[in-house]
C-alpha cells in the first residue's frame, strides 16, 4: 500500500492507496506510531484510494486510534469508498471515528 | 571430505595433464579410459564432477553423459566436456546431452581449474538447496499435522451433538478458510428455562485468531461465572447475566492490545418456556429471525466491536418467538463470499435465499443456504471463515 503524507493547518493527513488488509495493516500502524510521538497528535486518514478493507485493516485503524487517543490526540477519517463505508457502518465504527467527505473538511474540523 | 572428480579420457597424456592441474587442489581423483569404464567408475564412485572426453572407444562422451542423466543416482553429477571438437554444433550437442560446460582442447590449466571450481560450487549450492528444501518440506508436514490437531481441538469446542433443548432443533456449518479459523459459536444450557447461544468472529484468520476463539469460548463456559452471576439475596442464588453485561465483561477482558485482535460477537439468551430472546450484538452481522409467515426481522441492537474498552454502550434488544420461527446466526464470511466478478453474496441474496427455503427444516435451511452461497461463487474456496448456525423453534411457548 502507498501512504502519502501532507500537512494541512498543522494536521497530518495520510493518504492511503490500495488494499488495507493484513499485509498493509502493519505498515499503517508503524506510520501512525512514527507520527504520534508528540502530545496531542492531530491526524486525518484519507481513504479515498482504499478500494478494499478487511478485519485486519480495520484493526490497524482501531489500534492507531487508541494509540493517538492515549496521547490526547484524535484521528479523523475521510473519503470512505462504498465497501469501506459499509464495513464502518456494520461494525458501528462510524460512531467511533468522526468521518468526513474529504481530507480538507476533516483537517479543518480540528 | 575432499570433493571427488572423475577424469575420463582414452589418452593417457591428457589424463596426466588433467591430473596435474587438479592434484594441488586437494581433490580426490579417479580415472576411466573409455566410455564403458566411465559409466562403471562413475556409478560406483559417485564423484562430485566428471571431466569427460568426447571421442572415445566403446561409447562416446555424449552417450556417456546421456546415460548418466537417465540414472537417478548419477543424473545430478555435473559433467564438463573436454574435447578437441571445436564446432559450435558439438558444443550445443554436449550441452543438450546434459553437460554443464564445454572446454576445448588444447586447454589452459587456469581455465580448466576455474571451470571445475565453478561447477563444484554450483553443485554444492544445489545440494544445499535440495537439503534445505527437504527440511522445509519436513517442517511444513509437521506444521500441517499440528494444525490438523489444532483444528480437531477447535472443532471439539463446537456443540458435539444437537443439544437437548426443549422444543427446538439446531443445525450448523463451520467452514474455516484455513484448517482452523477465527470463528466460533456454541449453544449452552444455563438453567431449566434459559439457553445461551453465541457466535464470534475474531479479526484476521488462521492460528492466532483461532487461539483467541479458544480463549473466549473457555471464558464463556458456564463454569466461569461470566454467564451466570452469583446472588445472595434470592433463591436460586444466581442470576442469568444479561447479554449487554456479558459483552461488557468480554470488552474489559479482551482489550485490543492484549492479543492485537478484536472480535465481533452476537450473544443471546433464549427463554425456552416463554419464547423470548434477549440479545446484544457487538458489530456482528445481525442474526435473522425468519418468521413462520415468511417475514424477516433482524436482531440489530448492540454496539461496536469487542476490544475498544467501552467506547459505546451495548444496547439490548428482545424478540418474542413463536412456533415455527427460525433464527439464523452467521459470520460475514457468508456476506463477503465473492463470485468471479468480485461481487459479494450480500445480505439481499441471503434474505431471498431464506425466503425460498423457509418451508424446510432448520437443517434443510442451513444446508440450502451454504449450497446457494457456494453456487454463487462457483464453489471456490472462501477467503474468510464461513459459519452458519440455525435454531428452529418447533414447540409451543407459554
Amino acid at each position: 500500500m502507498e501512504i502519502d503524507q501532507e500537512a494541512i493547518n498543522h494536521v497530518e493527513v495520510l493518504y492511503l492507496k490500495g488494499r488495507l488488509d493484513a499485509v498493509s495493516a502493519k505498515q499503517l500502524k508503524e506510520k501512525v506510531a512514527s507520527l504520534g510521538q508528540e502530545k496531542g497528535p492531530k491526524l486525518v486518514i484519507d481513504m479515498a484510494g482504499v478500494d478494499f478493507i478487511d478485519s485486519s485493516g480495520l484493526g490497524a485503524l482501531i489500534s492507531s486510534l487508541r494509540t493517538v487517543s492515549k496521547l490526547g490526540g484524535d484521528i479523523k477519517i475521510s473519503g470512505l469508498q462504498h465497501q469501506a463505508r459499509s464495513i464502518f457502518e456494520l461494525t458501528r465504527l462510524d460512531r467511533v471515528f468522526r468521518i468526513y467527505d474529504d481530507s480538507m473538511a476533516a483537517a479543518k474540523s480540528f | 571430505m575432499p570433493e571427488k572428480i572423475c577424469i575420463v579420457d582414452d589418452n593417457m597424456i591428457n589424463r596426466r595433464l588433467l591430473t596435474g592441474i587438479l592434484r594441488n587442489e586437494a581433490y580426490e581423483l579417479v580415472e576411466a579410459r573409455d566410455g564403458q569404464e566411465a559409466i562403471d567408475v562413475i556409478s560406483k564412485e559417485l564423484p562430485d564432477l566428471v571431466l569427460l572426453d568426447v571421442m572415445m572407444p566403446k561409447k562416446d562422451g555424449f552417450q556417456v553423459c546421456e546415460e548418466l542423466q537417465r540414472n537417478d543416482r548419477t543424473a545430478r553429477i555435473p559433467v564438463i566436456f573436454i574435447s578437441a571438437r571445436t564446432r559450435v554444433e558439438d558444443k550445443i550437442k554436449g550441452l543438450n546431452a546434459g553437460g554443464a560446460d564445454y572446454v576445448i582442447k588444447p586447454f589452459d590449466a587456469g581455465e580448466v581449474l576455474a571451470r571445475v571450481k565453478t561447477q563444484l560450487n554450483i553443485a554444492r549450492l544445489t545440494k544445499e538447496l535440495l537439503k534445505a528444501n527437504e527440511e522445509l518440506t519436513r517442517r511444513q508436514r509437521r506444521m500441517d499435522e499440528d494444525l490438523a490437531v489444532a483444528a480437531r481441538i477447535q472443532q471439539s469446542l463446537l456443540p458435539q451433538l444437537s443439544p437437548d433443548m426443549e422444543n427446538t432443533a439446531i443445525a450448523w456449518r463451520f467452514m474455516p478458510c484455513e484448517s482452523i479459523g477465527g470463528d466460533i459459536f456454541n449453544v449452552l444450557r444455563l438453567d431449566e428455562t434459559h439457553w445461551a447461544a453465541y457466535m464470534l468472529d475474531v479479526s484476521g484468520h488462521g492460528l492466532p485468531s483461532a487461539l483467541v476463539t479458544v480463549s473466549v469460548s473457555q471464558m464463556l463456559h458456564p463454569a466461569t461465572g461470566i454467564l451466570l452471576k452469583k446472588t445472595r439475596t434470592s433463591c436460586p442464588g444466581y442470576a442469568v447475566r444479561r447479554p449487554a453485561e456479558v459483552l461488557d465483561l468480554l470488552d474489559q477482558e479482551y482489550p485490543m492490545e492484549r492479543f492485537d485482535k478484536y472480535f465481533t460477537v452476537t450473544y443471546l439468551i433464549m427463554n425456552v418456556k416463554e419464547g423470548i430472546i434477549q440479545y446484544s450484538n457487538a458489530a456482528h452481522p445481525p442474526p435473522i429471525l425468519l418468521r413462520r409467515d415468511g417475514t424477516l426481522e433482524l436482531l440489530e441492537e448492540g454496539g461496536c466491536v469487542i476490544g475498544l474498552g467501552g467506547v459505546l454502550p451495548f444496547q439490548e434488544g428482545s424478540k418474542k418467538i413463536g412456533q415455527g420461527d427460525k433464527l439464523l446466526i452467521y459470520t460475514d464470511g457468508i456476506l463477503e463470499y465473492e463470485d468471479k466478478q468480485g461481487q459479494f453474496y450480500g445480505q439481499n441474496r441471503l434474505h431471498d435465499t431464506l425466503l425460498q427455503l423457509r418451508g424446510r427444516s432448520i437443517k434443510g435451511i442451513v444446508d440450502g443456504v451454504i449450497e446457494a452461497v457456494m453456487d454463487f461463487g462457483d464453489h471456490h474456496p472462501p477467503r474468510d471463515d464461513v459459519t452458519l448456525l440455525g435454531i428452529g423453534f418447533n414447540g409451543e411457548f407459554n
